[in-house]
């Protein structure tokens, strides 16, 4: 098992690399550089500036390198947990990601925070927000999912079963961002029921940490299920598929045989093991919500990732594009490795093996 | 049963052949009947765009003349005809015949409009947020400029079909082109490059991807052409994994060897003996990726970094409704057309991987 996920990881590190080379040399490749981009053209802002503070501004940031000293420079700093500093943002990229209590010296001692601002903390970072909300989006999936593809498999051919497949089939193809659109026309425009922009309500600031909370969780409801139907419809007719299957298994026909109540037999022998390949494809999934997140965050201007790494494109700030696309594909590796794992370990079929 | 019997019933239904039989189970599903038909409506709709939304004449006389104006403009590279008067006419005033009415111009013996006469990049400040209505002939409202939506829409299926048709071109070529070789020789090539690259696009949402070339690319050459192109560019690799597959599996048939031993070449034996039997995974994955590309230049267009306005695309459409939330026909309808072409080329794809009998991995 340790060997296994130690070469796992070995095979890893090449990819990170090869993709780090891609995205430097998509970002170096195209026109442009952070002091050359304004609202204007480009040549007219780079004319605006004076030469002599243009070039020292690409001195100062190490542009006026070729791009291989950029590059190697960029991967020795990434190696040593240092990605560099903002351009626009002028601090460095960790602070912008995890908040400032991240890169906090570490003279001042362990600085114990009281959990509400805590929370508060978390919350205002980037990946905090993110996370926030992909994970109650996960949540809504594996609520929402297990459930009705239980039920969908149990009663087979019947009304729901029939409804609930063809709706669901239409959820997956529906575009997230057409759906946030109509959700906002319906809950935020027309109804007023949900807010539908930021992630905080006026005054958040002055509100306790249970109103704070609710603020917050009122202001992702809408982002939120905008990003989990689509995998929800999916994982709702994998998990029917997964378990009709199941529930074809001889050991599901000696459990019956042996007298236990079909309820039993369902949850504990079937449901257990249809879950198996579910927790498989749970880890392919935030990977794949984070990447629906960048059209979401936009719509709704929920203040994280997503959002930030379409700003960070135009304002070109080469170290947070490649910090964040790295941080991505770390998502995304860890996610096949976690799966693998979460697998190995429910199933001590493969366990043994 | 006779002898003769046996045989007639034999003869009757035939060995059908793979094609036709997969035909047969393809066309028996309801839904993918319902999937076919839209898209070939759709495609109509693109084909037929000026005909069926233009404020030029379906027929006209003008001045002891008939002119069939809409029509000559759905044939490609009408640019290079001359103009013909009405043409000419609409080129001063968009709203020649609209005023027909209140100003008649003399020479106007009788004209026929389309259905939706307007044309989408026609501008009238007077419907600025015009909501939908029969009266007024926005069936679908305007959007913030006075373009009506229904017109934007009908054309914007040419740009819808145009990039995902042109983007799957692009990707099928580089999918097929790199699979087989990969898949085919095998050694280095295989390991270092093809599956190395593979991998790091699979850890690299496309969407992403797609995000970060557009929005870098100099505003200048941002047009649907260079939409295609990136788009094409980064959604290979289903195309590639699965022929690669094929290809590795169907090398080893002795069918293979026995041409090798004849002394066929290597090209001969990709493209004549290996690669028809990597068609099929091929095909599927051409219907999800055109669904896939028509969502990623919708997507691109709804971020502003897509199809440029005054350009139609529905994307574009459906991104000025987040200027004026009030106006729900910019939000509903352009999603409604994404929404449905999306679902029938994933349907189409669905019946097509159920009737050839491939499976996914």
């Amino acid at each position: 098992m340790l060997q296994y996920t130690l070469r796992r990881l070995a095979i890893a590190v090449p990819t990170l690399l090869l993709i780090t080379m891609v995205v430097f040399a998509v970002v170096k490749l195209a026109p442009g550089n952070p002091f050359s981009v304004s609202e204007a053209s480009s040549e007219r802002a780079v004319a605006r500036m004076d030469r002599a503070d243009y070039q020292a501004l690409l001195v100062r940031y190490g542009l006026d390198k070729p791009w291989y000293v950029q590059y190697w420079r960029w991967l020795h700093g990434a190696a040593t947990g240092s990605f560099g500093d903002s351009f626009s943002e002028r601090r460095p990229v960790t602070e912008v990601f995890f908040g400032k209590a991240a890169s906090a010296p570490p003279g001042e001692g362990p600085s114990v925070l009281p959990p509400s601002a805590l929370v508060r903390r978390v919350l205002d970072s980037k990946v905090g927000a993110t996370l926030f909300l992909n994970c109650l989006s996960l949540l809504l999936i594996v609520c929402c999912a297990v459930p009705l593809g239980l039920y969908a498999a149990v009663r087979k051919g019947g009304l729901l079963d029939r409804v609930s497949g063809t709706v669901l089939y239409g959820l997956y193809a529906l575009p997230n961002f057409w759906a946030a659109v109509l959700l906002i026309l319906l809950f935020g425009v027309t109804l007023k029921a949900l807010p539908f922009y930021g992630m905080h309500a006026d005054g958040a600031g002055s509100m306790g940490v249970a109103a704070y909370l609710l603020d917050a969780l009122a202001h992702a409801a809408l982002p939120a299920i905008c990003l989990a139907y689509g995998s929800l419809a999916f994982m709702a007719r994998f998990s029917r598929g997964v378990l009709l299957d199941v529930l074809h298994q001889d050991y599901i026909r000696t459990a019956r045989a042996k007298g236990l109540p079909e309820r039993i037999v369902i949850l504990r022998h079937g449901l257990r093991n249809a879950l198996i390949p579910f927790i498989t494809l749970l880890g392919l999934l935030l990977p794949e919500l984070v990447a629906g997140s960048v059209i979401i965050e936009t719509i709704f201007a929920w203040p994280g990732l997503g959002q930030m790494y379409v700003k960070a494109i135009y304002t070109r700030d080469y170290p947070l594009i490649l910090a964040e696309s790295l941080l991505g594909a770390v998502m995304v590796l860890a996610g096949t490795l976690l799966a693998d794992l979460g697998y190995a370990f429910a199933d001590p079929r493969i366990r043994r093996s | 049963m006779t002898p003769a019997k046996k045989k007639s019933t034999a003869t009757a239904q035939g060995p059908k052949g793979f094609w036709r039989e997969a035909l047969g189970r393809f066309t028996k599903g309801r839904w993918a009947r319902f999937g076919l038909l839209v898209i070939a409506a759709t495609a109509l709709c693109a084909w037929l765009a000026p005909v069926l939304a233009n404020n030029a004449p379906l027929l006209a006389r003008y001045e002891g003349r008939y002119h069939f104006t809409a029509f000559r403009q759905i044939f490609p590279f009408n640019h290079v005809l001359a103009l013909d008067e009405i043409e000419l006419k609409l080129r001063q005033n968009p709203d020649w015949l609209l005023e027909q009415g209140t100003q008649p111009d003399p020479g106007m013996a009788f004209f026929m409009l389309p259905p939706v006469p307007y044309s989408p990049l026609q501008t009238r400040l007077d419907d600025t947020g015009a909501p939908p209505s029969f009266k007024t002939r926005h069936y679908c409202g305007c959007d913030d400029k006075g373009r009506d939506v229904l017109a934007r829409l009908v054309h914007g299926a040419r740009t819808s079909l145009l990039v995902g048709c042109v983007a799957v071109g692009i990707a099928a070529l580089i999918g097929v082109g790199l699979g087989a070789t990969a898949g085919f020789f095998g050694g280095w090539f295989d390991a270092i490059f093809v599956s190395r690259l593979i991998e790091v696009f699979l850890c690299f949402p496309t969407f992403f991807l797609i995000v970060t070339v557009v929005a870098l690319m100099d505003p200048k050459y941002l047009n649907i052409w260079s939409i295609m192109i990136v788009i094409g560019l980064t959604s290979w690799t289903a195309i590639a994994r699965y022929t690669r597959a094929e290809v590795m599996r169907a090398k080893e048939a002795p069918f293979v060897a026995a041409a090798r031993v004849m002394g066929c070449g290597p090209l001969r034996l990709i493209f004549r003996h290996t690669l028809p039997s990597a068609l099929t995974p091929v095909l599927v994955s051409v219907s999800f990726g055109l669904a896939g590309a028509i969502l990623a230049e919708a997507g691109l267009s709804f971020l502003g970094i897509g199809v440029q306005p005054p350009e139609p695309s529905w994307g574009n459409v459906l991104r000025s409704v987040q200027s004026d939330w009030s106006q729900w026909w910019l939000g509903v309808f352009p999603g409604a057309a994404i929404f449905v072409a999306v679902l029938s080329y994933n349907l189409v794809g669905e019946a097509l991987r159920d009737a050839l009998d491939f499976r996914e991995g």
